[in-house]
């Protein structure tokens, strides 16, 4: 046989009755592979950001064998691995999400992809992949954690795995929070920075100001307040919130400064679904008619 | 292969008065082309022509601001729409512009993902993407990361990525634009196996040569608007000028310029054209001289004549063919210079 007919046999055109269901069943089968793809891409992301935590745990551990008097309850020494915790989540976030939308656009990639599958579908796949991925990584470190309470302590607290419970649910509102810089922004790196600057900074600033202007409302619309409830919970019930004044005893001013200190837990449940919602909401409609610079 | 027996039932896709604004610039303009089944059109325009601009409205990647585009589907011309493209976009593969790859997968995972994506069945998948790695000669490359290979390379890949669920319509955006001559040819061979598989294909590009090799018909757009849309050899036919490629020995080397000079001087007023501009010019590449006229014979022979009466050492006087399409495409786009700066 010749090659030109060995290579006709080969490649008999498909027959398109044989091409995968449209509609519903063809969008949860073109995010399932996305998941899959998306995940086989991060992959190595994982492996380095489960060692950065490693490091962390380290870290941590050293300072806690330097110290003269270890904790002397297990949950306190769990407690004293948590302090740099919603930074590293903030890292973890900003690692993992960064490139979601922006990637598609700085590399071009988009020209390949959005042919072939919706957008929207390409979105929910790689947020999962994502999600999945960073959550995995936060959950080693809670394990790693436990494993070194156990040692010392022979016990590990259920109250922590509550308290990955709600770091989850506040990686969730982060991450949702990164799409939407990654979205907004035009580099990979731009969209990295702006969101750690945002994280960490700007909504800062924010709950000062207000806390100057005497408000006395929850600050259910900054996002990093959310974090506070990881560290909170293992002392419930705990501070909602502290009022203060400064310059009342020196009889200067008559002014108390309210001071948010954590969200209840329905307060983080019903906030952090309302909030992360439109933050996705939100991405998703910057990412759909998102185009390239030429 | 093409004996034109087309109708308007061979009609795959239809462009009807597609335009494009962006703000106020218009980069496609009231486009208005038809492609066959099984018929290789190419699209030829300089840069920022608005060819990126059409295709990505096929894949619809942009909107059109005004007109439409149809595709066929059980027999019928549908019009492009949100709700149908992804089936109507099932049977069409696009590489437009230059996608960077995803460094850190292998040829094989990528080409799967993008199958699947498009509703190829995932039982024949595998064997479908080794079979078109194979086609293009990668098989080797499989399973190495994409990070580590060659920029042809990578172009070989997302060719392959706009082939692997087997569409019918494949739209290629200036695949070759940037290559290394060996892999320029390999594409091109491609494209040809392709077609004799009885896919269509749609390709762009701002070097003649690209289209015109491969290409059944030409549409040749400029500043977003058609030119010229038509077969290679009635465009060849259409064009009216020709060229006169001299050689001369020993090359001057040295003094292109004078010689240029020198030549235009003896020659314009025999050439039968009009204009007197660039009417002598030298190719670096075929290191020849080229020499416009209008295509008489008689002229052809006034011209030899007189470089030999001026003792110029001719060792090569030729009319090429694809001499003349290149010349119809600039002169297509210089015309389309002048109309746009009156
Ligand atoms: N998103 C955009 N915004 C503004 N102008 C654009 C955009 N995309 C393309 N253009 C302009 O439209 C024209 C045609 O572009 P393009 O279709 O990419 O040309 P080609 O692919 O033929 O080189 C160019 O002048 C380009 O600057
Ligand atoms: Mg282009």
């Amino acid at each position: 046989m010749s090659d030109s007919v060995l290579e006709e046999q080969r490649f008999a055109p498909l027959q398109e009755e044989l091409r995968m269901d449209l509609g519903k069943g063809r969008a949860l089968r073109q995010i399932k592979k996305t998941v899959i793809f998306d995940g086989r891409r991060n992959f190595k992301k994982l492996i380095a950001m489960i060692l950065i935590n490693t490091l962390f745990v380290i870290l941590f551990l050293i300072i806690n064998v330097l110290r003269d008097q270890p904790p002397e309850e297990a949950t306190d020494y769990v407690i004293s691995y948590l302090q740099f915790f919603s930074f590293l989540m903030l890292i973890t976030a900003i690692y993992f999400g960064g490139s979601i939308i922006v990637e598609d656009f700085e590399k071009q990639t988009g020209n390949l992809l959005f042919p072939k599958i919706e957008r929207g579908r390409l979105l929910i796949g790689r947020y999962v992949a994502r999600f999945t991925f960073a959550s995995i990584s936060l959950t080693v470190y809670y394990a790693e954690v436990a494993l070194l309470t156990y040692i010392n302590y022979e016990t590990v607290p259920v109250v922590m795995w509550e308290s990955l419970g709600w770091a989850i649910l506040y990686l969730h509102l982060v991450l949702s929070f990164v799409t939407l810089m990654s979205g907004l922004l035009n580099r990979i790196a731009t969209a990295q920075v702006a969101s750690l600057l945002f994280l960490l900074m700007v909504f800062n600033i924010i709950i000062q100001i207000l806390m100057f202007t005497e408000s006395t409302i929850e600050p259910l619309f900054i996002l990093t307040y959310y974090g506070n409830i990881i560290t909170a919970w293992f002392n419930m019930p705990a501070t909602r919130y502290e009022d203060r004044n400064p310059f009342g005893p020196m009889g200067l001013l008559d002014r108390t400064f309210r001071s948010w200190a954590t969200p209840s837990a329905e307060g983080m449940i019903i906030g952090v679904i309302i909030y992360s919602t439109i933050l996705l909401v939100g991405a998703f409609l910057i990412y759909r008619r998102k185009q390239a610079k030429s | 292969m093409t004996e034109n027996n087309f109708t308007e039932n061979t009609i795959v896709v239809r462009f009807s008065n597609l335009t494009r604004r962006f703000g106020k610039f218009t980069a496609v303009s009231s486009l208005n082309l038809q492609i066959h089944e099984g018929e290789i059109v190419g699209l030829l325009g300089p840069n920022g022509a608005g060819k990126s601009t059409t295709m990505k409205m096929m894949a619809y990647l942009i909107r059109p601001t005004e007109g439409d585009i149809f595709i066929r589907h059980n027999g019928t011309l549908e019009r492009l729409t949100n709700t149908n493209k992804d089936y109507l976009l099932d049977r069409f593969g696009f590489l437009i512009e230059n996608p960077a790859f995803y460094d850190n997968v292998t040829p094989r995972q990528i080409l799967s993902y993008f199958a699947e994506l498009r509703g190829y069945p995932s039982k024949l998948t595998h064997k479908r993407v080794e079979d078109v790695v194979t086609m293009m000669g990668l098989s080797e490359w499989i399973d190495k990361k994409i990070s580590t290979f060659s920029k042809g390379m990578r172009q070989k890949i997302g060719i392959l990525s706009t082939i692997v669920h087997d569409p019918q319509i494949v739209v290629l955006d200036e695949p070759s634009t940037g290559l290394d001559p060996k892999a320029q040819v390999e594409i091109r061979e491609f494209l040809l196996k392709l077609k004799k598989m009885g896919k269509t294909i749609f390709i762009s590009s701002h070097l003649l040569y690209e289209i015109s090799e491969v290409a059944d018909t030409v549409a040749i757009l400029n500043h977003g608007q058609l030119i010229a849309c038509d077969t290679v050899e009635t465009l060849e036919a259409k064009a009216k000028k020709s060229i006169i490629q001299l050689e001369l020995f020993p090359n001057p080397n040295g003094q292109l310029q004078e010689v240029t000079t020198h030549l235009t001087q003896l020659v314009s007023p025999l050439t039968g054209l009009e204009s007197q501009k660039n009417q002598v010019r030298y190719n670096g590449n075929t290191r020849a001289f080229e020499i416009l006229f209008d295509g008489n014979p008689e002229h052809q022979v006034q011209i030899l004549k007189t470089l030999t009466t001026n003792n110029f050492n001719v060792s090569d006087f030729s009319v090429p063919r694809a001499g003349l399409l290149e010349d119809l495409y600039l002169n297509l786009i210089q015309k389309g210079e002048n109309d746009q700066n009156e």
